[in-house]
């Protein structure tokens, strides 16, 4: 048994560069990874889409306000944006073309026609469909319409009636696999080229960012400056070492479970949720063929509990096969003439209401004040973003929050100012039980400077009792935190 | 035959994915050309330390200004509380959204429309339990309304000033003698083209429109 493998291994290792090659991307494989993807990427984007149906009309159509994409590189006023009938069509049929996609129905054409439409709504709506998972999709659809993922698992391979699922080449999962590792390559670009990355303030106001979904996890893990900044790093190491290890062995599983934890935690903590849906979705790519037919088998027999519902004939010569084509053709062109009839009939403007068009009212003129008051000076408690005491510094933050020291502890201040901010003179202070200053600390911050530290060493000689450290800008006081000396 | 064709395409392709990683890292043609957003993988910029939202004001012939978002029929949030005029970061697209809303209301004639920029630092978004474990101070989450842009009632740009974050950088900077004695007699008569609104790491006091218009509508 051991000799015909060690043949196949030393053969392996005579294998040319090119051969290798051949082997990477022309291998014939079953394509049930990419089947897996067929089948979830679509329903992550319909996570997405399907909201936006509802509004097709003012996001996408010639009465709504489109915001072209385009329009940004000198191309104005191309003749692409749709009448709201046929806004409402093309994107209820690209929704249509989502499902059948998922279900292997006419699974090139289906994939190609949102191929076609996904990124052109996205390009009409650069305010609130355009996004870089927008970008993703459309690398993704692109390969998977040149692939055999409707090979298997699908509606098309049920109604071919094949004994054995058909193979196909490798190339179009290698690529997409690229495509990911480019992607995270492309992203590790993005954090080297901010230095503000590393210190975990980008991604901390971030996670205090209101403009995507909800995110409390990340709200709540804002103020916890080292975890930020380890996790910064792990992230950056992640993305840069990620194209070289994803491949093979234990590399590989590691590389993989951390970005499946890290797309799940972006959900929690950034409050992002299409774009860890699409990656997760793309992630099956990854899969060998032994790993996604043994995942894939069981969604099967989930399958076959429903397809034994369904009489026992030859696909073929079942009604659904012979009327492929046209039952097909027949449930788009019905959902599409629906969708048109019945968004027309929405009136989503309310022009049609029985009390008539909406009316604006003014507001009031205490609300104009407020708006064009034209006061933008910055309150002092404003530029400061964050005031802690500790006692530990790491990697030039603050390790440890904490109100209460001991004798012959150091207690550090750390100020954060809000960025941007001008050059201020800033003292922190430290203040007795009876509020007297027993020490000081001053110094300039240059607007380049986000954190301020300033140590004050708690001698013997202190009483114990409730100190306070005083923080003052352009020498007047803004905040204090108040800290307990203990015995 | 195919099986040359895939290999045009494998080796296009990398080369198109490879094009994109190098254009990002070195700027070179990073945002040039529309095609250049499906290569180049600059996600996650734009963290700011002040939260944003943007309101549209449309003003009368009469003086009596109204407020376009939300829209009377409801707006659309596409990514949660946020509404869509939020999302312009460039000014570039809110008149558009203006005008439709006049276009399917009933008003005065409209003058011109006001894109007003509400700011306010990201930490009073913190929850009331987590602010009241690190701040002493009582939450009292100010509103710093700057104008950002006006429009036409057709959604035309008739001024547009540079965004809060490079107003305050540009505050920061002007807050110079030296500086603004040299600003002064070096601004050019006419803005050139080449000083776009669109870069964020451009020095945003060389914008002839920046904060000019903060104390008047």
């Amino acid at each position: 048994m051991s000799q015909p493998q060690l043949e196949t291994s030393s053969s392996q290792t005579r294998k040319s560069f090119w051969d290798q090659l051949n082997d990477f991307f022309f291998a014939e494989e079953t394509p049930y990874a990419l089947a897996l993807v067929r089948i979830l990427f679509p329903l992550a984007l319909l996570v997405g889409a399907l909201p936006r149906w509802l509004h097709v009309r003012e996001l996408y159509s010639l009465d709504g306000a489109p915001t072209p994409f385009w329009e940004g590189y000198g191309y104005q006023n191309l003749p692409i944006i749709l009448s709201p009938s046929g806004a409402m069509a093309a994107y209820t049929l690209m929704i249509c073309c989502l499902f059948t996609m998922s279900l292997g129905w006419k699974t090139r054409f289906s994939t190609i026609v949102v191929l076609i439409l996904y990124p052109y709504f996205g390009l009409t709506d650069y305010l609130s469909t355009l996004t870089k998972y927008t970008v993703v999709a459309t690398h993704v659809l692109l390969l998977l319409s040149m692939s055999g993922c409707g090979r298997v698992w699908s509606i098309d391979a049920w109604l071919a009636g094949d004994s054995q699922p058909q193979k196909a080449s490798a190339w179009p999962r290698r690529l997409m696999q690229i495509l990911i590792a480019v992607v995270y390559l492309g992203a590790a670009v993005t954090k080297l080229r901010m230095p503000e990355y590393l210190s975990g303030d980008l991604m901390r106001f971030w996670m205090l960012t209101n403009t995507n979904f909800a995110n409390p996890l990340g709200e709540w893990f804002s103020t916890n400056q080292v975890l930020i900044v380890a996790m910064c790093y792990i992230t950056l190491l992640w993305e840069i070492v990620f194209p070289f290890v994803c491949w093979r062995g234990l590399p590989r599983t590691v590389a993989l479970s951390m970005g499946v934890f890290f797309h799940i935690l972006t959900f929690f903590m950034l409050g992002l949720l299409v774009f860890p849906l699409v990656y997760l979705a793309v992630y099956c790519a990854f899969l060998t063929e032994e790993e996604a037919g043994w995942l894939g088998g069981k969604l099967r027999s989930w399958g076959e509990k429903v397809s034994n519902l369904v009489p026992a004939h030859s696909p073929q010569e079942s009604v659904f096969g012979r009327f492929n084509l046209g039952l097909f053709a027949g449930v788009l062109t019905v959902v599409t003439l629906v969708a048109v009839t019945a968004e027309a009939q929405l009136d989503v403007y309310g022009e049609r209401r029985a009390e008539g068009r909406h009316v604006l009212t003014p507001i009031s003129p205490e609300r104009e004040a407020e708006l064009f008051s034209g006061d933008l000076r910055i309150r002092p408690i404003d530029k400061v973003f964050a005031f802690d005491t500790g006692t530990t510094m790491l990697g030039g933050q603050l390790a440890n929050s904490r109100t209460e020291f001991r004798r012959g502890e150091t207690l550090v201040a750390q100020c954060m100012l809000t960025p941007p901010h001008e050059d201020i003179w800033l003292e922190i202070d430290l203040h007795n039980p009876d509020n007297l200053q027993i020490d000081r600390f001053a110094i300039i911050a240059p607007r380049e400077e986000v954190r301020v530290y300033a140590t004050f060493p708690l001698r013997e000689f202190l009483e114990p009792g409730q100190y306070a450290v005083v923080l003052k800008l352009q020498g007047r006081e803004v905040t204090r935190r108040h800290v307990e000396l203990l015995p | 035959m195919k099986r040359t064709a895939v290999c045009v395409f494998i080796a296009g392709y990398l080369c198109a994915l490879a094009f994109g990683v190098f254009s990002h890292l070195t700027g070179f043609h990073s945002h040039d050309r529309l095609e250049m957003y499906f290569l180049v993988w600059d996600m996650y910029c734009g963290w700011d330390a002040y939260e944003t939202r943007r309101h549209l004001i449309a003003e009368g012939e009469s003086g009596a200004c109204y407020e376009l978002t939300p829209a009377p029929w409801g707006d659309y949030a596409p990514y949660g509380s946020a509404d869509r005029a939020t999302y312009d970061y460039l000014g570039n697209h809110s008149g558009r959204l203006a005008s439709n809303v006049l276009r399917h209301t009933e008003h005065e004639p409209i003058v011109c429309v006001h894109l007003v920029d509400e700011c306010w630092p990201k930490k009073y978004n913190l929850p009331e339990t987590v602010w009241n474990q690190h701040y002493e101070e009582e939450r009292q989450r100010p509103s710093y309304y700057y104008l950002r842009a006006s429009y036409d009632p057709d959604g035309q740009v008739i001024n547009l000033n540079t965004d809060w974050k490079n107003y305050l950088i540009t505050e920061s900077i002007k807050d110079n003698p030296r500086l603004r004695t040299e600003y002064a007699v070096g601004q050019p008569f006419m803005p050139s083209v080449g000083q776009s609104q669109n870069s964020d790491n451009s020095p945003a006091f060389l914008q002839p429109s920046a904060g000019s218009e903060m104390t008047s509508r």
